[in-house]
């Protein structure tokens, strides 16, 4: 850890002495570096992935989009050639090194489930020409494998994070307050409430669910939930925070996810920048197609098909397996009974939602998903025996109550960030009061870890 | 002309600075608590990190006796036939019958402690204790082959106490509030915190006195015997056996050492030759080590000494069987002194 602080500051030191286009050249070599520390064998995949992605980006610049038949004819398979490149070497090396159960043998191809979405994402705003940002191949180069989210995102877009390589990128008191904040969060959420609750939940509770009662089993769908939130949350926050050492913003993830009182609530609130991702380049186009087609409101197929091809979709990204096409599915089927609910019953336009079905819809979403995350944690035939255990099976024992420790200090910095911003959490206590928090962190920080390495991170496995 | 892009000011570092010192101050505030004799009376018997609370418990324990006693004549080492089966003041009145001389021995007796263990063990409290006289008690289970006991060896305080530098090693060694920090965060692990909250259950001594005797019932004797076959199946542990050499080279130029076998109900005894001829394969290697290195070594008499009702079970010793046996282990060391076969303890600090 400390090696990692030492390296962390070496490298910041040296990029904030660097004239801007150094920098962006420091940047690269410092990613590149940090991969080949990680997953060295697998180096050459990024580097081809970029270059092949490029090659063919720049082919859909060259060809002029409002050209004749034959030139979109030849754009469109130039665009179909850089899919087939990044979809199918994601789904081969997922084949070749991926297990099916990335929550228990992580996806040894580090960050390519990560980093492919966002060369498609360059493809696809090349292909349609929002992508106005002049750059550089080191810049794209940079966009594909930055170091604070290579592993595990969030999953950029090629214009956002290009337009501020273009521009100053400047690290003042206010933007260095915001990367502190994100990062202790961050670790927080890492350190002192997933780690420790994750061991807090029974061994053998997913794999023997018939030694438990369905109480434990509850609880453990429950405190599972919060593990994996506060595990990928604090992921998010910590690289968010780095990057901002960098004067490089990075997209939000997660907006208190189990305070969404819908499933389309729940996805702009939950790993928000993937499901962003498949709003925009599945669920819009596929939705767009249909309405082409027929334009009436009720029209069936734009109801049920969007939805469920983009949770499909969303399901594979997870896993080439059958329970995360289940997982995916379930969500499918939740969207679209919740958007055929509203068409039933829509809702005065500007009418305040009454606060009594407010909160049962967080608590069926919140009860539905954690209910579904046993289809993304275990194999079908598992995931049935936990199911069938948690509704059918004896109530048992109460569980250990010592997990509310940690569910608790979740939903408190929930609450605290959605009053003041993920980044601003403490900006208006005073001095002393912050620096007390501070050091009431770092001490739990400590506390939580010990002198053991904290365990990796959940969507490292993807 | 080109922006710097680190813009930050000095007033920025203001709230880490202030955060480092609370966190200072809480740190020494901590330490300051720990170390401080009421708060410690409060708190549970601290930890160094080890796989095993009994060896804690023992540790505090002797610390505790030493403190109080100034010095430890002898300490008797062993597993838990050691920590059941010897009294130190049963053993003191043995002594004194005999050699008319006081003896201080502490009973540090771990459950489940192999020779490697015991040789990690060993090296630390000669080093720090500087006891005259190391007793250990040993089981042919000391130096089996994959056979189920704390790796004590491996503790990074053990470690770091035997010359392997190592951040948590250094930080138990010093640091009251980190020992109790490695104790206190067990309070989450809901398999290891009943144990880690127990009361140590010994006198001020070490000794874990059982009032039971169990009825050496068909089942307890299967059960026995099961486990001295698995034990049996294996030869002697080549690097147990190895830990042993160690542990008598070490302990010889500390202190004196004398090796004594545990006692063993007479039928389990009989028994073990039917089982492969294990037990005797690993006494006989005992024996032979310690001959080679001049080590005393002493077996019980297999009849006459320990009653008929002083087991607990097959193995182990209660509270009455504890009394005798440890009065012969003193009777024997007075007369071992006064034939001049072994010093005094305790003498050299007397003259000093």
């Amino acid at each position: 850890m400390l090696v990692l602080v030492l390296a962390l500051a070496a490298a910041l030191s040296v990029y904030h002495l660097l004239p801007a286009r150094a920098q962006r050249c420091w940047l690269l070599l410092l990613s590149y570096a940090f991969y080949a520390a990680l997953a060295p064998r697998f180096l050459p995949v990024l580097a081809a992935m970029t270059l092949a992605t490029w090659v063919i980006a720049r082919r859909l610049a060259d060809l002029p989009s409002a050209a004749d038949a034959a030139t979109r004819r030849r754009r469109r398979g130039w665009l179909m050639l850089g899919v087939a490149i990044d979809v199918g070497a994601l789904g081969a090396l997922r084949w070749v090194y991926g297990s099916g159960a990335p929550f228990q043998a992580p996806f040894a191809v580090l960050g390519l489930s990560f980093y492919s979405l966002q060369a498609l994402s360059y493809l696809f705003d090349t292909y349609s020409g929002a992508l106005r940002v002049p750059h550089t191949f080191a810049d794209f180069a940079l966009y594909l494998s930055y170091f604070p989210k290579v592993a595990a995102g969030p999953i950029e877009r090629p214009g956002d994070f290009l337009r501020q390589l273009a521009g100053a990128r400047v690290v003042d008191d206010r933007r260095l307050a915001r990367a502190a904040t994100l990062i202790a969060v961050g670790l927080t959420r890492k350190l002192v409430i997933a780690d420790p609750l994750a061991a807090q939940l029974p061994a053998g509770a997913f794999t023997a669910p018939a030694d438990f009662g369905s109480l434990v089993l509850a609880a453990t769908t429950v405190g599972w939930a919060f593990v994996l939130y506060n595990d990928f949350a604090g992921y998010t926050g910590i690289a968010r925070g780095l990057s901002c050492l960098f004067g490089i913003e990075l997209a939000r993830n997660f907006a208190q996810p189990f305070a969404a009182g819908s499933f389309t609530e729940l996805w702009n609130r939950w790993h928000i920048t993937f499901s962003h991702w498949l709003r925009d380049y599945v669920y819009l186009p596929l939705s767009r197609h249909l309405l082409r087609r027929n334009l009436q409101r009720g029209n069936a197929a734009n109801l049920l098909l969007p939805p469920i091809a983009t949770m499909l979709v969303c399901g594979l990204w997870h896993g080439a397996s059958a329970h995360m096409l289940l997982w995916g599915g379930l969500h499918g089927v939740y969207l679209v009974l919740e958007r055929a609910l509203r068409l039933l019953r829509p809702s005065p336009p500007g009418s305040a939602a009454p606060p009594w079905p407010h909160a049962a819809g967080i608590a069926l979403v919140f009860g539905l998903s954690c209910w579904t995350f046993i289809a993304l944690r275990l194999p079908i035939e598992q995931a049935i025996e936990f199911w069938r255990q948690l509704a059918f099976g004896p109530l048992g024992a109460l569980p250990d109550g010592r997990a509310l420790l940690f569910v608790v200090p979740s939903l408190w910095l929930d609450r605290m960030e959605a009053r003041h911003g993920d980044d601003a959490l403490l900006d208006a206590w005073p001095r002393a009061a912050r620096a007390a928090a501070l050091a009431a962190a770092a001490l739990l920080w400590f506390a939580a870890t010990g002198m053991t390495a904290p365990a990796p991170f959940v969507y490292q496995g993807f | 002309m080109t922006t710097r892009s680190w813009q930050v000011s000095a007033a920025a570092l203001a709230t880490p600075t202030w955060a480092c010192a609370i966190l200072l101050a809480v740190l020494a505030l901590a330490e300051g608590a720990a170390r401080s004799r009421p708060v410690r009376d409060l708190l549970h018997v601290p930890s160094v990190g080890s796989p095993s609370r009994r060896f804690e418990m023992q540790l505090d324990g002797l610390e505790r006796y030493a403190a109080a006693r100034g010095e430890v004549d002898c300490i008797v080492l062993g597993n838990s036939t050691v920590l059941m089966g010897v009294d130190p003041e049963a053993l003191a009145r043995g002594y004194r019958a005999r050699s008319g001389g006081e003896l201080r021995c502490y009973s540090f007796g771990v459950a489940g402690m192999t020779a490697s263990a015991a040789e990690a063990v060993a090296a630390i409290l000669l080093e720090r204790y500087r006891p005259e006289l190391l007793l250990y008690v040993v089981t042919a289970r000391d130096v089996g082959d994959n056979v189920d006991g704390p790796l004590l060896a491996g503790t990074p305080w053990v470690r770091y106490r035997r010359g392997a530098l190592s951040s948590e090693g250094w930080l138990v060694e010093h640091s009251a509030a980190f020992r109790y920090w490695l104790l206190y965060r067990q309070w989450l692990e809901r398999d290891r915190w009943p144990a880690a909250a127990a009361a140590t259950g010994t006198s001020a001594l070490g000794f874990h006195a059982s009032a039971a005797s169990l009825p050496l019932s068909p089942a307890l004797w299967r059960h026995t015997v099961q486990a001295y076959e698995e034990i049996a199946r294996q030869p002697p542990s080549q690097s147990e056996a190895r830990a042993y050499a160690e542990l008598l080279a070490t302990a010889r130029a500390r202190a004196q050492i004398v090796v004594v076998e545990a006692p063993l109900h007479p039928r389990l005894r009989r028994a073990t030759s039917r089982l492969g001829g294990f037990y005797e394969q690993a006494m006989l290697l005992l024996r032979r080590e310690s001959r080679r290195q001049h080590v005393p070594f002493w077996r019980v008499p297999a009849d006459g000494v320990i009653p008929g009702d002083g087991w607990l079970d097959f193995v182990h010793l209660n509270r009455r069987g504890a009394g005798a046996f440890s009065h012969w282990l003193g009777a024997r060391l007075g007369a071992a002194v006064r034939s001049g076969r072994l010093r005094p303890p305790g003498a050299a600090r007397a003259e000093a």
